[in-house]
């Protein structure tokens, strides 16, 4: 029969407690004491039983499974004459794995209180290292915001606080993503509703699961409106090759309207790419290659390949356009110079408008001397200049409709109005004639509203001559100092007479000239009481201007010479105070003189009877650019008019300088005008939307080159699109790029499919903060 | 139900709730949204669950469902949490000292329960197998029973047959035997060599033996055998027992370094709120 160790009935097996932690020591020997542990694990074994007295004798009471009652008995004190020699207890094994359990988690505790509070803490709990961009940053709390306030705060930190958007600012410190930096691309919420609006909607293809349902589950959940910390998308501490710029294209997909799943597979046609616009430099390239290319006089100097014009700009991204010179100057330098203009190759500035003298005369207006052959309207330019004087606009419109050459029929209001304009103009051309260039530089900035640069002020005066101007007023109004002084001190002038003409022979002004004073009043130059006048010396000195003792002057001649202002041979001179000829009259002038136009052909100033003219310098001249710019921007309600004129007039294809018959002009939503004088070009940090690199696909196309991806859209009315000024409405050259010819290489498997290959994420201006070195000024050595 | 259809449709509905979380996880991974975050506390209430087992067993009054309900639901959910994990940590180990050390606990403590299953598995069967099943804590009582035995056999063979071969063999061979659980590894992996290599030394031995002399002889291959089997179940059991020292503990551990790793992430991640 099979011996059984395990015996199961009462006498032979005591009960066994697992429950119970602590098991007698003695277990293991096979004779465990009947009272066990205590439940703190101390040894209880002290006797076999506990004598009961009967009859004053004690009785051993140790049970049957013990033994029974033992022989000797109890000793007569009544202690049990068998003692239990105490055991160590041990731990019951169903009790061993909590023990350890709860030594285990204390000790773990404390190491972490070490491990955290002590110095080891922030390398203890650093999720990993940085990448190799932001390895120089050591100190946690560069980046995070509850780092420096300590482990009790990090509790507060991580449960009662929002900190990514606090923490997401610190990435600011060196990324200026500008003012919307946490919103969708960097966007105001307008803008990204107006995109949303406009968005494509996926071309035919399967369904982006993943994409789709997280826009559908989460999107509502997380609100578009809500700031996106940088953390969003950008997931550090994975060590120093993590690409911190890399997202999944689901990613990109959560915000956007239409989900989709490759650039192969239902993205949207390209139906508005690469062209979005008209371009900013009007040029059929149609029209040039089908045409003017093929010309026989231009095709030696026309262009042969696409890259005679356009190479690709230092990143390699767009194709710029060569100058000017080097693309169209061959063909258009001249046109733009003037070359076979049959109008005045230079722009009216300055000058003397005509009236209707005889009319004046007779009314009596006093409006001094007038130059009776003057008979254009005043420049847009003079206009302009004298609108900053508010009683201006109030003439201007008092004089609108009535023809200033004929003012027979003008009302005395309108004659008063005619007499008011023509101080006006008489005050222009002596503040500029007098003071230059500071009077000019004041009108200008009234008017524009702000204060000029000495570069601004440079290309809007275009450096106009001191002394084109004074000849030029000097000729048209022989007395306008005298008169413009008088009139400022409210002395009466008389009604109008013939001021100078070319020739300065018509009816110069007896009564005072330039120079002297016959009635014996101090004269601008003279004093016949004696005195010593600026320019003449009577007793004998030499003066600036004359010589008595027979030696030339400056300004005369005694031995009969021509002089500078004289001709004494008519009897003339600048003492007399009667006009001073004008250079046209100079004796033995050669036939072929140059007229001031063609003696202009580099460009400047010159004087055209009563009118100073402009000559372009030739392409980007710096006049007409500024001039453009600043009236195209400028719209102040009260000169809108004025503006508009000079404007309008620079851009018209009559203009000298052709400039708007290339260059064309954008109109924003405020009205303001844009002169586009450069080609689409990107900005320093700008980041597109959609970016393309040129020069990594040069090595894809075959000999159709260029036309690979750009062919010509023949139908297209490429010149109506600059009939007006919205840069949208626009038919281009070419057809806009088929998706199907990026998607043949953009796959997974191939050159990649990932959106930011070809999309930016953070749109904008995008500039690197510059480290600010506030030690600068404690340099050793410095005071 | 038999055990063979509950188990596999066990493993289905765990294969369906760990492709429906991996699936949920790539969602959430597609939104803006940090996808750690989702899964840690998808991890971190299945990890609850899972420590809650432990609660259940010492918890008998309350009426939260059997304990072998509850084991079955321990196992399917660990395998669950293995997966759980692995997208948590984005199927690579971390570079963090404290998500190391995590992942270390938490491998251990994966491992230990494998391991653990794994003998729950096989090792009852053995012991019911071999014979007559004991109560664990007895097994030293038994053995002491069974080396007093041995030695009284020995002291009266010495006595009876008048010679000392019993009782040196007993002392070169056997003493350390009954002296305490032996053989462990042995009988883990199943195998009874130490128990032939003794029964072989004590067939040796009674080819020197006369008629008397092998009766003890005999007695004594008796209590071997028995010590033997007392050294089985010591170990099967010791092992069924031993192995929940590593995994219980640890858990707690890990738990500790949980809560810590929860406060560092959300502290500098961004916060709760």
């Amino acid at each position: 029969m099979k011996r059984l160790l395990q015996k199961f009935d009462f006498r032979s097996s005591s009960y066994s407690r697992p429950n119970q932690t602590w098991i007698c020591g003695r277990q293991s020997e096979g004779s465990p004491c009947r009272i066990g542990p205590g439940a703190d694990g101390s040894c209880r074994a002290n006797f076999e039983c506990q004598p009961a007295k009967r009859d004053d004798r004690w009785h051993c009471t140790r049970s049957d499974l013990a033994g029974g009652q033992c022989r000797h008995g109890p000793f007569p004190d009544g202690i049990c004459c068998k003692p239990v020699a105490r055991c160590r207890p041990v731990m019951n094994w169903r009790a061993r794995p909590g023990a350890a359990a709860w030594r285990v988690a204390a000790l773990t505790f404390g190491l972490l209180l070490v491990l955290v509070a002590g110095g080891g803490g922030p390398a203890f709990i650093n999720p990993g290292p940085l990448t190799s961009q932001h390895v120089g940053l050591k100190d946690c709390k560069s980046c995070h915001t509850a780092f420096d306030k300590g482990p009790t705060a990090w509790v507060h930190a991580a449960f009662a606080e929002k900190t990514d958007i606090a923490d997401s600012k610190r990435c600011l410190t060196c990324h200026d993503l500008g003012g919307d930096s946490f919103r969708p691309h960097g966007l105001s919420p307008s803008r990204v509703a107006e995109l949303t609006r406009d968005a494509n909607p996926p071309s035919r293809g399967s369904w982006a699961m993943i994409s789709a349902s997280a826009a559908m589950a989460l999107k509502p959940l997380k609100g578009i409106e809500s700031p996106l910390p940088c953390l969003s998308c950008h997931r550090e501490h994975h060590g120093t090759k993590f690409d911190l710029t890399a997202m999944a294209n689901a990613n990109c997909q959560f915000c956007h309207t239409f989900q989709f799943p490759s650039l192969e597979n239902a993205h949207p046609e390209f139906d508005r790419f690469p062209f979005k616009r008209r371009t900013r430099i009007r040029f059929d390239h149609l029209n040039h290659i089908s045409k003017h290319f093929r010309d026989k006089e231009m095709r030696s100097s026309a262009p042969k390949a696409c890259k005679s014009c356009h190479l690709p700009d230092e990143d390699g991204f767009k194709m710029s356009l060569k100058s000017f010179e080097d693309n169209c100057g061959a063909c258009h330098g001249g046109q733009v110079e003037g070359v076979g203009r049959a109008t005045a190759k230079g722009l009216p500035v300055f000058n003397v408008p005509g009236l209707d003298v005889a009319t004046l005369s007779e009314r009596d207006v006093a409006i001094g001397e007038w130059p009776e052959d003057a008979d254009e309207e005043i420049t847009p330019f003079m206009e302009f200049l004298l609108s900053g004087d508010r009683d201006y606009m109030a003439i201007r419109k008092a004089l609108s409709g009535l023809d200033l050459l004929d003012l027979a029929d003008a009302s005395p209001e309108q004659l008063a109005a005619v007499e008011s304009f023509a101080w006006r103009v008489k005050e222009l051309i002596f503040d500029v004639a007098v003071e230059g260039m500071p009077a000019l530089m004041t009108r200008l900035e009234k008017i524009l509203g702000k204060p000029l640069s000495t570069q601004e002020l440079t290309h809007l005066s275009g450096l106009l001559p001191v002394d084109t101007m004074r000849m030029a007023a000097h000729q048209w109004v022989p007395d306008l100092y005298r008169e413009v002084a008088n009139y400022r001190q409210g002395s009466g002038e008389k009604g109008p007479s013939s001021a100078g003409n070319d020739s300065g022979d018509k009816g110069g002004d007896k009564d005072g000239g330039l120079l002297t004073d016959e009635k014996g009043g101090d004269g601008l130059l003279t004093d016949e009481k004696g005195g010593d006048g600026l320019l003449t010396d009577e007793k004998g000195g030499d003066g600036l201007l004359t010589d008595e003792k027979g030696g030339d002057g400056l300004l005369t001649d005694e031995k009969g010479g021509d002089g500078l202002l004289t001709d004494e041979k008519e009897g003339k001179s600048a003492k007399s105070g009667e006009p001073a000829t004008a250079p046209e009259d100079f004796r033995d002038e050669p036939e072929n003189l140059a007229t001031g136009e063609d003696w202009s052909m580099a460009g400047g100033w010159y004087r055209d009877e009563f009118t100073l003219r402009y000559r372009p310098t030739g392409h980007a001249d710096r006049f007409l650019r500024a001039w453009l710019d600043v009236t195209g921007q400028a719209a102040p309600l009260s000169r809108e008019v004025t503006t508009r004129q000079i404007f309008e007039s620079l851009a018209s294809d009559k203009s000298p300088g052709l400039c708007a018959k290339c260059h064309s002009i954008d109109a924003d939503t405020d009205g303001r005008l844009s002169v586009n004088w450069q080609g689409a070009r990107l900005a320093p940090g700008e980041h597109p939307f959609t970016v393309f690199s040129h020069t990594s696909h040069f090595s894809l196309p075959d000999d159709k080159g260029c036309l690979t991806c750009h062919t010509f859209n023949k139908g297209a009315k490429y010149l109506d699109s600059f009939k007006d000024r919205n840069p949208a409405t626009f038919a281009s050259n070419f057809e806009q790029i088929p998706r199907q010819l990026c998607a043949g290489c953009h796959t997974a498997a191939e050159a990649g499919e990932s959106c930011l290959t070809c999309h930016n994420y953070h749109i904008g201006k995008i500039i690197p903060a510059l480290s600010s070195t506030l030690e600068m000024m404690s340099v050793p050595g410095a005071p | 139900m038999n055990i063979t259809v509950r188990r596999r449709l066990n493993v289905a509905i765990t294969v369906m709730v760990g492709a429906t979380l991996v699936l949920a996880f790539a969602v959430y991974d597609a939104s803006l949204y940090q996808e750690p975050f989702f899964t840690g506390w998808v991890l971190l209430a299945v990890m609850g669950f899972l420590a809650l087992f432990n609660l259940r067993k010492k918890i008998t009054v309350l009426p939260l469902g059997s304990a072998s309900t509850w084991a079955q639901l321990h196992i399917y959910a660990g395998w669950l949490v293995i997966l759980l994990f692995a997208e948590h940590i984005g199927w690579r180990l971390p570079d963090g000292v404290l998500e190391f050390i995590i992942t270390v606990l938490f491998a251990i403590i994966v491992v230990s329960g494998i391991v653990g299953l794994m003998l729950s598995r096989i090792l009852p069967p053995r012991l019911t197998r071999r014979g007559e099943e004991v109560i664990f804590e007895r097994i030293p009582a038994f053995i002491a029973e069974l080396r007093n035995e041995a030695e009284d056999l020995v002291l009266e063979s010495a006595q009876e047959t008048r010679s000392s071969t019993i009782s040196d063999f007993y002392l070169r061979h056997l003493s350390g035997f009954f002296s305490g659980p032996r053989n462990h590894l042995h009988h883990l992996f199943a195998s009874r060599r130490p128990e032939f290599r003794l029964m072989n030394d004590i067939d040796n031995l009674q080819r020197y033996l006369n008629s008397r002399e092998n009766e003890y002889a005999d007695r004594l291959r008796h209590l071997v055998n028995k010590k033997d089997d007392l050294d089985f179940y010591y170990a099967l059991s010791l092992a069924l027992k031993a192995w929940l020292l590593v995994h219980v503990p640890l858990t707690y551990s890990l738990l500790i370094l949980v809560v810590l790793h929860l406060v560092v992430v959300y502290a500098f991640g961004g916060g709760m709120s």
